[in-house]
């Protein structure tokens, strides 16, 4: 199921999402009656992974797993360019992209519409909530740098 | 062990990429291959130390494994295995003059494990860049991690016993190693083997038909191997293992992945030479991350699951 909230991403911090855990210094709050083209760094998106709940910040034109990644967690992932399918993570809430071409034997169209992304190579259009395959858990590997 | 293989080495190898452009950089610059030849959708390369036209032929759409090619000593044996194979119970078909840029006659075979296997006599002869005349011992402006050649390839099966069947009855390979569940019950996990002297030219394991797990790159040496991991992470390439060594083949190895997601391998050492007389080694399933990853000892779920 995806929720269409286009009109928010400019605000992704104004609305009822939890604040995000990372532990960085404010990002530049987009202006939400301008127009932003994609990709310009300066938008940031929240993200939220179940079932763990955690929440973070995607910056830019960060890929999920880039996200994940620099927030200092670690999942199930393979190739991390698209050709595996390793790395599909259900999306729950949000639109993402891809600025890579995906083989549509890695991710068809059915599991496209099902909202099953390929998270090394999906980037976020809007806030998200994405859940991870089943057996599959996050691990936080920078514990020390990211407290609780 | 058998008959010596009228197979002499793998010789081209047919790869989907969903970016021509940033495989054409993947290859080329970060690898070191040169571009030979293209055509709209489609590049041919080479490495510097091999003779023949290509060695690698990327179409540009989708992911994974289109085919490769084994070359064999003379048209008269591509007749003998087109007859063994049908023997065999597999489909095969002619490969005409030129159907493939550069090469000779063939026969394309679809193995029991689904991957499509030709076998050619003829390719056209460039020569290597270091040339035959009085050579140097390898060539100043290779770029990047500069690959010698590529050397072998590894295809998962879902039945690995009878593909490698079919490689001993009708191709004359040999089992340099194997992979069994145990040694009183040797079902077959995988198996690496050999046409030559080489720990390995084609390599199965268990896992889906018709795909790749990775084709590999000779380099020559453990510093080597080190500089291009150094390579691949100023390059971000991802890096599956390594740099580490093989248990099986004692090679010394890194594996990382093109832009499309496929896998490719750099491994240096020769290991031993696979004789006729050469003792096939057994590997048991529970010493196998022994096997992949000879220091850590640990398998990484990515390499036995990750396939293009």
């Amino acid at each position: 199921m995806r929720l269409r909230s286009g009109a928010e991403a400019g605000n992704s911090h104004g609305g009822d999402d939890a604040p995000p855990a990372e532990p960085s210094a404010d990002h530049p709050r987009a202006d939400p009656s301008a127009v932003h083209p994609r990709g310009t760094g300066e938008l940031t998106f929240a993200v939220t992974i179940l079932p763990a709940g955690v929440h973070l910040s995607a910056s830019g034109s960060d890929t999920l797993l880039r996200a994940l990644s620099r927030a200092g967690l670690r999942y199930r992932v393979g190739c991390k360019r698209g050709g595996c399918g390793i790395c599909k993570v259900q999306l729950l809430l949000g639109e993402v992209r891809y600025e890579r071409p995906i083989a549509a034997s890695v991710l068809s169209d059915d599991e496209r519409v099902e909202g099953i992304c390929l998270s090394c190579r999906a980037v976020p259009l809007t806030d998200v909530v994405i859940e991870l395959q089943e057996g599959d858990r996050l691990r936080r590997v920078l514990g020390f740098a990211y407290p609780q | 062990m058998g008959a010596t293989s009228a197979v002499i080495r793998l010789g081209y190898v047919h790869l989907r990429v969903t970016d021509l452009e940033e495989a054409r950089n993947h290859y080329s610059n970060t690898l070191g291959m040169e571009v030979v030849h293209e055509e709209p959708g489609k590049l041919w390369l080479k490495c510097w130390d091999e003779w023949d036209h290509h060695s690698l032929v990327l179409e540009e759409g989708g992911v994974g494994l289109v085919k490769f090619g084994y070359k064999v000593e003379s048209s008269d044996d591509l007749a003998s295995f087109e007859r063994r194979a049908q023997q065999f119970g597999v489909t095969t078909a002619r490969l005409s003059a030129g159907e493939n840029l550069t090469v000779g006659d063939g026969v394309r075979i679809t193995l029991p494990s689904e991957q499509v296997l030709e076998l050619y006599s003829e390719m056209e002869f460039t020569g290597t860049d270091t040339g035959s005349i009085n050579p140097e011992a390898w060539p100043r402006n290779v770029r990047g991690v500069g690959t010698h050649w590529i050397d072998h390839a590894l295809v998962p099966a879902e039945d690995p016993a009878l593909t490698e069947r079919f490689m001993m009855d009708v191709l004359d390979f040999r089992p340099a190693e194997r992979v069994v569940a145990s040694m009183e019950h040797p079902d077959l996990i995988g198996t690496w083997m050999s046409c030559g002297e080489s720990p390995h030219d084609l390599a199965i394991i268990k896992g889906p038909n018709a795909k790749l797990h990775h084709f590999a790159y000779h380099l020559e040496d453990w510093g080597a191997i080190l500089r291009a991991g150094d390579i691949f992470s100023m390059d971000d390439v991802p890096i599956d293992i390594g740099p580490t060594r093989h248990g099986i083949t004692r090679g010394t190895t890194i594996y990382f992945f093109d832009p499309a997601g496929n896998r490719n391998e750099v491994f240096a050492g020769l290991g031993y030479r696979v004789h006729h007389d050469f003792p096939t080694i057994n590997w048991t399933v529970d010493q196998l991350a022994k096997g992949i990853f000879y220091h850590a000892r640990e398998l990484n779920d990515a390499f036995t699951s990750v396939f293009t």
